[in-house]
């Protein structure tokens, strides 16, 4: 196999392991079911909905972790996973909510994947309707779209 | 004299509001109080006015301005405070960090993400009131 064909590889254990790191982590910490529903490659790491967050990892492994949905959804898991009624949110509830879900999707990301000496940058995340963030990259990106509830996640890597 | 376990309080000390949350909630449900630090060197600060009613230290490892594994080591090395139990709770769970974190003095080691009910055995188990898996 050619080093083109190992660099695949590893990228395909990347996105296996955060889809794993994405079922655990709202699983056990919001205590929902989470069912992939598509996957797709996209030309852009874009963060294009009302809440998003992402981390970066370096080191063995190079690339970015983000996540973004509609705030319906941060307030439904910031709710179950802090054990507090939506109303009694407040924005920096959802903000860190938001950071710490990127967090634990990276975090989790790295240990599932095994791959040794790798950083996990501390998470950046907004909340807002009308933000859109984009990191310009000249590395592909994956876009995975999960079913949770009634809400869909979607889940972005680019490594 | 020895300590009065269910008087004691827990610490935790992270920098995610989220989790200090959540521990809250289970030291809560335990019955316990459960003091809040956003980052190592706040964490220490509250342990220098009340280290006598901490029963036990909820540890992140990744964090502004000192890491875990500092906070851990800085712990371990006063005297009034190396008596208390610390158990890591970070999203790190390479076999490499487990051991520096255990060779430092950490009693326990729980991985983030953690369902409510691992996390209250871990604190049950640390505070020697069974409850472990």
């Amino acid at each position: 196999m050619g080093m083109g064909g190992r660099v695949a590889v590893q990228v395909e254990s990347v996105h296996e392991a955060l889809q794993v790191a994405v079922v655990d982590v709202l699983g056990r910490m919001a205590m929902t079911e989470v069912v992939l529903i598509h996957r797709e490659r996209v030309s852009g790491f874009r963060l294009d909905f009302e809440a998003g967050g992402m981390v970066r990892l370096s080191g063995a492994l190079n690339g970015m972790i983000g996540l973004t949905c509609h705030l319906g959804l941060v307030e439904e898991l910031v709710s179950r996973i802090g054990g507090l009624p939506i109303d009694q949110l407040e924005n920096e509830d959802l903000m860190d909510g938001v950071a710490e879900l990127a967090n634990l999707f990276g975090g989790w990301t790295k240990t599932n994947v095994g791959q040794g000496d790798v950083q996990v940058s501390p998470p950046m995340a907004f909340i807002g309707k009308e933000v859109i963030a984009e990191w310009k990259t000249d590395r592909p990106a994956e876009r995975f779209i999960f079913q949770v509830n009634e809400h869909v996640l979607y889940v972005l890597a680019s490594f | 004299m020895g300590r009065d376990d269910s008087k004691m309080k827990l610490l935790t000390i992270d920098d995610s509001r989220t989790i200090r949350r959540v521990i809250s909630g289970i030291g809560a449900m335990l019955g316990y109080e459960v003091l809040e630090a956003e980052h190592g060197a706040a964490g220490l600060k509250i342990l220098e006015q009340c280290s006598q009613d901490v029963g036990l230290v909820l540890l992140d490892w990744n964090m502004p301005g000192m890491n875990g594994l500092e906070v851990l080591k800085a712990i371990k090395a006063d005297n009034r405070w190396q008596h208390i139990p610390v158990m890591m709770v970070t999203t790190e769970g390479e076999k490499d960090y487990i051991v520096k974190s255990i060779q430092a003095g950490a009693c326990h080691y729980q991985t983030k993400p953690f369902t409510q009910e691992e996390m209250a055995s871990r604190i049950m188990e640390a505070m020697g009131m069974g409850g472990g898996t």
